[in-house]
């Protein structure tokens, strides 16, 4: 207990902390609130409030990526949670003698058991996090530099350590001074007791106190620090894993031509209030670059570099957005440069890595749209496959007449004709143009004919998804094409909607309903697994040898699709798939995403050469994909090394229409 | 400085064209238009001139049936400030005719400049520019792929057989735009949103002294299908007697 100067002065200090703790919050709470609205953050709280404690109690975010640091982590997180409590008891101490939240008793005995264990945990963890972050320095929390170069993770490791280790010493101070019935379950408290042995009972008391004001001390420090540095997480990155989106990785918000003049973000006051609690919310870890194919590939962008370019744009433009003024500059150039976000693929890596839930490709994605529309900034390798868009209704500007040119010497039943059908099989552009692409259309065309299918093409009348526009801000164009599919669509009966390729599924099934548009579309691995089980059709031959597959990322990440075209593979292979490493949720993009298939590819390393050496590490002959732009980067990967007698592509229906009688 | 653009709409080059039931016209249903590309040179150029302080204003002039409209307002949405349609019924093969209908209205107009493309992808004829010179009494320079601009000062780059030549002239002046001027601009959503919102002026005009008509379109002569000689060295001997003997191209 402290006497009323001890008292007084405790106070004050308290009053000062949390005073500069809740300024410095509600300063980044009023700049959250000068987003733009975003209303589906609050739908399903419960679902949302499970999730976080799914996520966030168990430090599964953290670990899920990253075991053992992760653990490390956990361990700290842990401390925190307990100490938080346990400051309570501390200040309480310095009003009342022996205060305890839980009084006397048992409960009181194991709380104090359990943060003297905690207490332990959380500094074998700050130590380790140390030496991970000072001498082992992985590339995800040193590069790229300078922006990795801040001391703040310094400080607030030394003040976790120095928040236990005082908190032992002055417990041990206590033990010799107070006596062993203070310290029943205390066992790592009770070892910090030789190192104060033998002192005098008046040495002894001005070591615990001074033991027990550094602890608070610390306390009330960190308290003033947490929310000016990334480590504003703590109380950031719970909230934003609540706010998460529910809809598939990267599904972007309709522009409404009819209301809005400005399109996307060109200053930082048109982001919405969830992507501001994001840029609050990273804490540079990387787990985001470590995945990301444009960074691994050496490349401009580092999704985490985004979020803390944005974070510091923002916090520099706080006396303009808090008076209600434009900010001063725009986002680009000096913030963030057009190489990053040209750069990124869409692959969605850095979102399903991210542990505290970021949405770092609608912010990209928001940033490309204002850059294509309102600066008329892009890469000028698009600008065909644009023109091409506009007047063909595909990236290549081949002949709209010509779409369905490849069913030459097929059946394939065109929907004019039919007019009513089970599944309306949407070819795409790729499908319908690409040499490749067409030979997977073939083989597909192939399969549904034997399998008795009922189904029909559009024709010259099919468009182009749109995907390509979308995903490098052309939201204008892609409506255009969404528009204008939606209207054909009407025309006609159908059940389900089949499509070869992961753009035209992904963008018809989940972001077409926003223009009235809503289907339930197929994937072809999805409607192969089932004319296999059901013994539509039967797979005798097996000439692939091993087999490796290719996850593409909106199949896989954006739609969780990932055991159809695996079971599609053992059936046709008649034996188990050899992974990739990277597989599944993990899976490595192939570079063609986000319209990067029709942009050159100049700086780095080139996405797909990478992912072709990880199939070609597997010793698998042939690597199975289920998207024609992933089979078109496969194929250009697998022949600009030269290694067309070791590794084939091959998409999924291909393989199948070998493996048919 | 004020400049002129004349532009034309034309099929987009990837059209499946077919002949019209009359045998006089292509039909064109299911076609796309598109700006023609050597216009599209045209109008660039003319946008850069006034991005670099050059020049004041642009009007872009067309001519033809009611659709032509969407070529202007994507030429507004590349940036020019005003269009006109001079608006026929259908469009003349009499390229001096064509010419004609430009040279009127163009005389009524201030202008320091005209732009336009060298040809257009589908008639070919190459005429338009000289001849409107002609009409208008003013320098011509045709196949042009660098323009400065300097005051009342003009000077080109042309291309001519295996070279290139510099020429001088001065204000006014028509200039007809080649492949390699510039590479045009994809117009700004933001343009297409104000382009969607102006209005397109429209003057009823008819081709006049019309000397020349189609009597019968006809398709090419289909490309007879490649021939595989052999494979390896085996096969030169054999590739070069045919080339010499039947394609006679050695």
């Amino acid at each position: 207990m402290l006497n009323l100067f001890g008292q007084i002065v405790l106070l004050l200090c308290i009053l000062a902390s949390t005073g500069f703790f809740f300024l410095e919050v509600r300063k980044r709470y009023r700049l959250v609130k000068t987003g733009l609205k975003d209303e589906k953050r609050w739908d399903k709280p419960v679902k949302r409030l499970g999730f976080v404690v799914a996520r966030v109690a168990t430090q599964l975010c953290s670990i899920k990526d990253r075991p053992v640091v992760g653990v490390m982590h956990a361990f700290v997180f842990w401390g925190f949670v307990f100490f938080t409590v346990a400051t309570i008891n501390h200040v309480g101490g310095a009003f009342g003698k022996g205060f305890s939240l839980w009084g006397k008793g048992l409960f009181n005995d194991l709380w104090f058991l359990g943060v003297d264990i905690i207490a332990v945990f959380c500094i074998i963890g700050t130590i380790y996090l140390a030496v991970r972050r000072y001498f082992v320095k992985p590339i995800a929390i040193t590069k790229p530099m300078p922006i990795s170069r801040s001391p703040q993770s310094a400080i607030v490791l030394s003040l976790i350590f120095g928040l236990m280790l005082t908190y032992l010493l002055n417990q041990g101070a206590e033990i010799i001074l107070i006596g062993e019935s203070f310290a029943k379950w205390m066992p790592f408290t009770r070892a910090t007791v030789p190192l104060m042995a033998g002192m005098s009972a008046g040495s002894l008391h001005i070591l615990n106190s001074f033991f027990w004001w550094s602890h608070i001390l610390m306390v009330l420090a960190f308290l003033v620090f947490i929310p000016h540095s990334k480590h504003f997480h703590l109380l950031a990155g719970p909230i934003n894993i609540f706010l998460r989106s529910h809809d598939p990785i990267g599904t972007l918000k309709k522009v409404d031509f009819e209301k809005v003049e400005e399109f996307g973000v060109t200053n930082v006051n048109q982001f919405q209030w969830k992507n501001i609690i994001d840029f609050f919310s990273c804490v540079d870890c990387g787990r985001c670059q470590d995945v990301c194919p444009a960074f691994q590939s050496d490349k401009a962008l580092s999704p985490k570099v985004i979020m803390m370019s944005l974070r510091k744009h923002i916090l520099h433009e706080s006396d303009n957005l808090l008076s209600g003024n434009a900010p001063a500059e725009p986002v680009m150039d000096k913030w963030i440069t057009a190489d990053e976000i040209w750069a990124c693929t869409t692959c969605g890596a850095c979102m399903e890595a991210c542990p505290v839930s970021n949405e770092h490709i609608p912010t990209i994605l928001e940033l490309r749209r204002a850059q294509m529309m309102m600066e008329n900034k892009f890469p000028q390798e698009l600008n065909p496959a644009f023109k091409g868009l506009e007047t063909n209704s595909n990236p290549w500007n081949m002949g709209s007449s010509t779409r369905a040119d490849w069913t030459e010497g097929f059946e394939v039943p065109i929907m004019a004709e039919k007019q009513e059908v089970d599944y309306l099989w949407y070819v795409g552009c790729a499908g319908s143009f690409d040499d490749r692409g067409k030979e997977i259309s073939k083989a597909f065309a192939k399969i549904l004919n034997k399998a008795g299918v009922s189904y029909a093409i559009l024709g010259e009348e099919e468009g182009c998804c749109g995907d390509p526009a979308r995903r490098v801000g052309n939201e204008y164009l892609f409506q255009m094409n969404a528009e204008q599919n939606i209207e054909t669509f009407k025309q006609y009966k159908f059940k389900k909607i089949v499509t070869c390729c992961p753009h035209g599924y992904h963008i018809l099934k989940n972001e077409y309903n926003e223009f009235g548009g809503q289907y339930e579309v197929v994937h072809h691995s999805q409607l192969l697994a089932e004319l296999i089980s059901s013994g539509k059709i039967e797979l005798t031959q097996n000439g692939n040898g091993i087999i490796t597959f290719h996850d593409s990322c909106y199949l896989g990440r954006y739609n969780q699709i990932f055991d159809e075209p695996r079971s599609i593979l053992r059936a046709a292979t008649k034996q188990e798939i050899v992974e990739m490493p990277r597989a599944k949720t993990k899976s490595f993009c192939c570079g063609a995403g986000g319209g990067r298939m029709f942009m050159e590819e100049t700086e780095g390393k080139r996405i797909n050469h990478i992912r072709v050496e990880e199939a070609q590490k597997t010793g698998a002959a042939t690597v199975g994909t289920a998207c024609p732009f992933c089979m078109s980067m496969f194929d250009d990967g697998i022949k600009e090394k030269g290694i067309e007698d070791k590794l084939k592509v091959q998409d999924i229906a291909q393989i199948i229409a070998n493996a048919m009688s | 400085m004020k400049i002129i653009v004349c532009l034309k709409q034309v099929p987009d080059t990837e059209a499946n064209i077919k002949i019209d039931t009359n045998g006089k016209s292509i039909s064109e249903a299911g076609i796309k238009f598109i700006i023609n590309p050597y216009s599209e040179y045209a109008i660039e150029e003319a946008i850069r001139l006034k991005e670099a302080g050059k020049a004041e204003s642009i009007t872009a002039v067309s001519w033809g049936p009611e659709r032509v409209s969407e070529a202007l307002k994507t030429a507004l949405a590349m940036g020019v400030d005003d269009v006109l349609l001079l608006k026929t019924d259908s469009y003349s093969v009499d390229s001096f005719a064509t010419a004609g209908i430009l040279a009127a209205k163009l005389k009524t107009m201030e202008y320091d400049l005209i732009l336009m493309g060298k040809e257009t992808i589908d008639d070919g004829s190459m005429q338009i520019g000289p001849m409107l010179s002609e009409l208008l009494n003013i320098p011509c320079v045709t196949v042009v792929t660098k323009l400065d601009v300097d005051g009342e000062h003009v000077t080109v780059k042309r291309e001519v057989e295996g070279g290139s030549e510099i020429i001088e002239t001065s204000t006014p002046c028509i200039i007809t735009c080649q492949k390699g001027l510039n590479e045009p601009r994809y117009p700004s959503i933001r343009g297409v949103m104000m382009a969607k919102k102006k209005q397109v002026t429209t003057e009823q005009v008819s081709f006049e002294g019309e000397n020349l008509s189609i009597n019968k379109l006809s398709y090419p002569a289909a490309r007879s299908e490649g021939k595989v000689v052999g494979e390896g060295a085996d096969a030169v001997a054999e590739l070069v007697r045919l080339l010499r003997e039947e394609a006679k191209v050695l």
